[in-house]
């Protein structure tokens, strides 16, 4: 949950309030001073909101179970989704560790299949040790992909 | 180093003649590679400077081409050993790959006008994985590929194991169209986003030649000389498709041998894919409103294999432009045996009522949402819009009656669609990943979404109950396939 308040304060910080400044700067001569401080006051307080509601709303929907036959991703505040990865088509597992992961001891676990580049479970914010637990663990059980 | 115990299998390379056959597609690719400076060279000025830079970039471009050609030929070697297929290519920039052949999705053989004129071909050897053709032999004798081809089915057929089936050439046809089916698949091809392009590339040729001619042709532009353009530009349009698709898939013939399927097509270009039975992953059948009136869908065959033709990510591995629909599910059974069903005449479980309202939501906002840029974009014509908002619920009904989704013991299958109705099947011993989506609007009603990931692509099931979802979740596990 820290590394996504981090994370979005980062974007706050870093791309929110550089755009929405520099839109109000241009938009205060199309559209008036008063609406133009309405528009970017609402965009910074909904990322403001988000800064400080979203994460936490994040982590308690996300939930993810290694079953006998597959794996289980439980992730999405708004759009939710449940992914079921079987353990048989798991070509290889991916860690990976940003800056603020690596200061915090976490890794982000990615499992792929034949399916395609991106990722189809995706477990962030895992403690370091147990992301290496479950790759070595998940890595094994690939037999069969089905290709 | 083949740790093989006879002599080393010598190292082949590409024709000689590859070095004409092959400059102008290099040619074009250093093209698409420089071309800002290409343009600059094109619109910039001709002082004695800019005269001497210019030069410059044309020598430059030259030798690239050729230094490109010249090297990919001296380069480029491959050869069949240790039961592998083995490609290597690059001088600075090297590299060598080795294919098992059970991870051989299709070979392809394209024969372009050069390679007719020197009596060459392409071949092109494709596995899964990332969006390039790793076995990509760009120009070889004819006689050398069919040798190669040979060699590789004789390796796939020795690691599964299985005794020499009748050669493939020998099957007949168990489809050929004529070049008015071609046409005519050509005809039913949608083609409103090329006349929009083309509509948006004239209004900004307008806007070049100055505010008065584009103010002229703004006056011009009454409904009386506006309605006969859009039906010429319709005509237009739909002719180009039509002549495009006869020259593109010309001959059209669909084989099927005991392991493989086989197409050929192509007048000025030739192709012919062969793809291993049991590597199709995913079949879809697209069948636009005039393609169906005339009796006739399309088959897309789809494997692994991401492949790239004229440099841009192709959309199946295998296309049948044309079938008739009486026969459409007998050649989706030859293709993917495990398709025990009819999809055209079984019973499909249809979207869930509630699926209703999202639908209609959805597609009318999205229509006021273009309606609203039109407007915005142009206050005069954007109205002219406002019909699709309007259509937007009936169309929106219409599309979610359409929909339905099986499981059978082997297949998925869907279908969703007015317009164009698309249908997909799935063999779910191929099934990667299940996943289940479901958005705010649905949690509202209680509905959920499933898409099932294949290597071929993803395929999405209509809306369902979340309870439904819920245990497809579960059932559509490859383990779980043998489950009462």
């Amino acid at each position: 949950m820290t590394v996504w308040r981090l994370g979005r304060l980062v974007s706050l910080l870093g791309f929110f309030i550089p755009v929405v400044g520099t839109a109000a700067w241009f938009g205060r001569e199309l559209i008036g001073p008063v609406l133009t401080g309405v528009l970017a006051g609402a965009v910074l307080l909904w990322q403001l909101l988000l800064l400080l509601l979203w994460p936490r709303l994040a982590w308690a929907n996300f939930r993810y179970e290694v079953r006998e036959h597959d794996l289980l991703v439980q992730s999405g505040v708004l759009f939710r989704r449940w992914s079921s990865v079987p353990l048989t088509r798991i070509q290889y597992v991916d860690t990976e560790q940003g800056p603020l992961e690596r200061i915090l001891g976490l890794a982000h676990l990615k499992v792929y299949t034949a399916a395609g580049m991106s990722a189809d479970g995706s477990l962030p914010g895992l403690d370091l040790a147990e992301a290496q637990r479950l790759r070595d663990a998940l890595s094994l059980r690939g037999s069969d992909d089905g290709v | 180093m083949t740790g093989s115990e006879g002599p080393e299998v010598p190292w082949r390379g590409l024709h000689p003649l590859s070095l004409a056959v092959n400059l102008l597609p290099q040619a074009w690719r250093t093209v698409r590679g420089a071309w800002p400076l290409l343009l600059a060279l094109v619109v910039g000025g001709d002082g004695l400077g800019l005269r001497a830079l210019d030069l410059t970039l044309l020598v430059t471009f030259f030798v690239l081409t050729v230094g490109r050609t010249l090297i990919h030929f001296l380069t480029l070697r491959y050869r069949v050993a240790d039961g592998r297929f083995q490609v290597k290519v690059g001088l600075l920039s090297r590299s060598a790959r080795v294919l098992d052949p059970g991870r051989i999705q299709n070979v392809e053989i394209v024969q372009n006008l050069f390679h007719k004129l020197t009596g060459l071909v392409e071949v092109r050897v494709e596995t899964t994985g990332d969006g390039s053709s790793h076995g990509l032999l760009s120009a070889l004798h004819e006689a050398e590929a069919t040798r190669l081809r040979a060699e590789l089915r004789a390796l796939v057929r020795a690691q599964a194991m299985e005794s020499t089936p009748a050669p493939i050439d020998e099957a007949p046809p168990a489809l050929a169209l004529t070049p008015l089916e071609l046409a005519a698949y050509g005809f039913t091809r949608r083609t409103v986003g090329v006349v929009a392009v083309l509509t948006a590339v004239g209004l900004e040729l307008f806007g070049r030649f100055g505010p008065e001619v584009a103010e002229k042709a703004g006056r011009a532009m009454t409904p009386d000389v506006l309605l006969p353009l859009i039906v010429l530009a319709f005509a237009g349009s739909w002719l180009w498709s039509a002549g495009a698709a006869t020259l593109r898939h010309w001959g059209h013939a669909l084989r099927f041998s005991e392991d493989e399927l086989i197409t050929e097509e192509g007048l000025f270009t030739r192709r012919r894919v062969e793809i291993p039975r049991g590597k199709v992953q995913l079949l879809r059948i697209d069948e636009t409103l005039l393609r169906r009136l005339m009796g006739y869908g399309s088959l897309l065959i789809e494997t692994a294999a991401i492949g790239v033709a004229d440099g841009r990510m192709r959309a199946a591995e295998g296309l049948v432009p044309m079938v008739p629909q009486d026969r459409l599910a007998a050649l989706c059974r030859e293709a993917l045996p495990a398709l025990a069903v009819d999809p055209w005449s079984v019973q499909l479980q249809p979207a869930h009522p509630r699926a209703l309202w999202r639908a209609i939501f959805s597609r009318t906002l999205r229509a006021a949402g273009l309606c609203a840029v039109l407007v915005l974009a142009s206050p005069r014509w954007g109205w002219a819009a406002l019909p699709l908002v309007i259509l937007a619920p009936p169309m929106a009904w219409l599309d979610w009656r359409r929909q339905g989704w099986l499981v059978s013991p082997g297949t998925v299958i869907t279908r969703t669609g007015f317009w164009l109705r698309q249908t997909w099947v799935i063999s779910r011993d191929k099934v990667q990943s299940v996943h289940l989506v479901q958005g705010p609007i649905m949690r509202q009603h209680g509905l959920g979404r499933i898409e099932v990931r294949v290597a071929g692509g993803v395929v999405g099931l209509p809306d369902m109950g979340i309870h439904e979802a819920r245990v497809l979740l579960d059932q559509l596990r490859p383990e779980a396939r043998c489950a009462p």
